[in-house]
Formats: structure tokens, C-alpha cells, sequence
């Protein structure tokens, strides 16, 4: 197995960073497809059933993931508020559990 | 406040705006019929659209003739400008038209290539030429051999082999922070991750492009 040095991988590294740099642009003058683009757009428009946009569709996904979310976490926090134990009551409750138990030469 | 540094402060936010981006879009008077025309185009205006593709098409034919074949460059210029029409609910006038288009333009190549990693085209191996190109580049001595062997037809044509080798992701974070030298903040702009994500799959592309070249000298039996 020969192994190449980090110096040569280096140097050809930056051989195809420059090539990419000194490309010459692709030939803008030979592209317009303003005419398709506006064709496309109106024939899309025109039937909406059968086209929903991509980006339309991501935002209703999210905003109904948003809001059941944050309705779930509503709900949680006041189900704990109304019936979880308040916090005198948990006090006495273990005030009582100590008084009970005697203590070393309490007899 | 200089009219320069005026201009910048409204047409883009600070570190939005894009060194690719052509420098004389940017005016003042520009920016302003931009947002004009953006709006009438909301209101309904639709054959407005053509305007925009006038104005920005240059834009855009240059980063994807960077990032896709020739023979694909109108039919993603294409993709490009129907997607930024039904994305105009998104577009926020804080930013500069251009950057938001390169923005599209970026994550549209990046779809084509992972289109293209899904039906798993073969990657042409190297020819003879390929590796004598190789060869001589390692053997250069003067900045002039240097410069004279980076213009050549191969060197494009390794370049593009090693890419297509790379995922998708790795593709598209290497070419913008590597080779169009683009910072980790603004390729994250463009291609809407998270900053942390590109630092980490640029450092991670950089290594794989570098064992892929590795690779790909001749006499490495590995």
C-alpha cells in the first residue's frame, strides 16, 4: 500500500479549488426562460386542486404541531394544578409521618 | 453615514449580503422598486413575476452553472424561479432580493443532486489523463506550471468526479465554503441549517474529499 503525503493531497486540493475559481461562467446570454417560468406559474394557478404548494403545506404542518403542542402543555399544567396535592398539605402530611415514629430512647 | 454603508443597511441585513451577488443590483433605487415590485406582485400581479426573472436571472444562471451540468442549468433556472413565486408569502423585505434568490437557487441544487444520489447514477471512473494531470500538478515547481495545469480541462473534470462522490449534503456545504468561499454563516443562510450543522459537515466534506483524492492517485493500491 503506498500512502500519499498530506502535502500532496494538499497541493492538489488546492489545484481544483483554483480550477473551480478560474471557471469561466456558464453562458448567461443563452438562458431566459422567463416565458416558461410565467407559463408554469399560470397553468399552476389555474388548477389549484391539483397543485398545493410545497411551502403552503410545511407552514400548515407546523402551525397545527405548534398549537396541539402548546394546548397539550396547557392542559398538563393545569391538570397538575388543580388536582396535584398543594404544597401544605404535603407538608403536614410528613410532619405527621415523623411524630409517629419514635425516636432512639423514646420509650 | 456613507451612501454605501446607507445602501447596505437597507437593502440586506449585516452579514446577508453576498460577495457573489452582482455588486450593481445592489442601488438604492433598485432595492426600492424591488420591494415595490414584490408587493404589486402579492396584490395579484403576476405577469410582474417577469421582471424579477429579467433582472435576477444572471444571478442565477451563474450559481447553478457552478453547481449543476450544463445540459440541466435551464431546467433548474427554470425550478428556481417558479419555486421563488410560490415562496413570495415568505419573502421578507428585510433582505435583499438576490440573497433570497441565491438562497433558493443553493437549495435547488442540492435537491437535483439528491434526486440524483436516489437513482444512484454511476460515477465515472478516472481515465489515463485524468491521472497524468495529477502526476503533473504534483510535480509543478513554478507558480506558472501551477496556474497552467489549474486551467486545463481535466482539472474540471477531477474536480466534478470528486463531487459527485461526496453526499449530497457534503456537495453542497464544501462548494460554498470551500470553493466559493463563502463563510460558515452564510452558507448556513443559504441553505437554511443551522450554523453549527455546516461548521460540522464542512470540516466532515473537507476530510472526504480529501480521501477521495487519495484515492484517486495513481500507484495508491488502497
Amino acid at each position: 500500500m503506498l500512502k500519499h503525503s498530506d502535502d500532496e493531497i494538499h497541493k492538489l486540493e488546492r489545484a481544483l479549488t483554483e480550477s473551480y475559481r478560474s471557471q469561466p461562467d456558464h453562458s448567461v446570454g443563452a438562458v431566459d426562460v422567463t416565458q416558461d417560468v410565467l407559463r408554469a406559474i399560470r397553468q399552476s394557478t389555474s388548477e389549484p386542486s391539483q397543485w398545493i404548494p410545497a411551502a403552503l403545506l410545511d407552514q400548515l404542518v407546523w402551525r397545527t404541531a405548534t398549537i396541539a403542542a402548546g394546548v397539550v402543555l396547557v392542559v398538563a399544567v393545569l391538570t397538575v394544578g388543580v388536582f396535584g396535592p398543594t404544597s401544605g398539605e404535603s407538608a403536614g402530611l410528613l410532619a405527621e409521618e415523623f411524630e409517629s415514629t419514635p425516636l432512639f430512647g423514646d420509650f | 453615514m456613507s451612501n454605501g454603508s446607507l445602501v447596505t443597511c437597507i437593502v440586506g441585513a449585516p452579514g446577508l449580503h453576498l460577495p457573489m451577488a452582482d455588486e450593481s443590483l445592489t442601488s438604492l433605487q433598485r432595492a426600492s422598486e424591488d420591494v415595490d415590485l414584490i408587493r404589486r406582485i402579492r396584490q395579484g400581479d403576476t405577469d410582474r413575476f417577469a421582471d424579477v426573472i429579467r433582472r435576477y436571472q444572471h444571478h442565477v444562471v451563474r450559481i447553478v452553472g457552478r453547481r449543476v451540468p450544463a445540459d440541466h442549468v435551464e431546467e433548474i433556472v427554470h425550478d428556481v424561479f417558479v419555486r421563488a413565486y410560490f415562496g413570495l408569502a415568505q419573502f421578507s423585505e428585510s433582505v435583499a432580493i438576490d440573497h433570497w434568490l441565491a438562497g433558493i437557487a443553493v437549495r435547488t441544487c442540492y435537491d437535483f443532486w439528491r434526486a440524483r444520489k436516489r437513482d444512484e447514477l454511476p460515477v465515472s471512473a478516472l481515465t489515463d489523463d485524468h491521472h497524468r494531470w495529477m502526476d503533473q500538478v504534483l510535480a509543478t515547481q513554478s507558480d506558472d506550471q501551477f496556474r497552467h495545469q489549474v486551467r486545463s480541462q481535466e482539472a474540471a473534470e477531477v474536480l466534478e468526479w470528486a463531487l459527485r462522490q461526496l453526499s449530497p449534503e457534503n456537495r453542497a456545504v464544501l462548494t460554498l465554503v470551500h470553493l466559493d468561499g463563502h463563510s460558515v454563516r452564510e452558507a448556513a443562510s443559504l441553505l437554511g441549517w443551522s450554523v453549527v450543522n455546516v461548521k460540522v459537515r464542512a470540516h466532515r466534506a473537507r476530510q472526504a474529499l480529501r480521501k477521495i483524492l487519495g484515492t484517486g492517485l495513481r500507484g495508491n493500491t488502497c
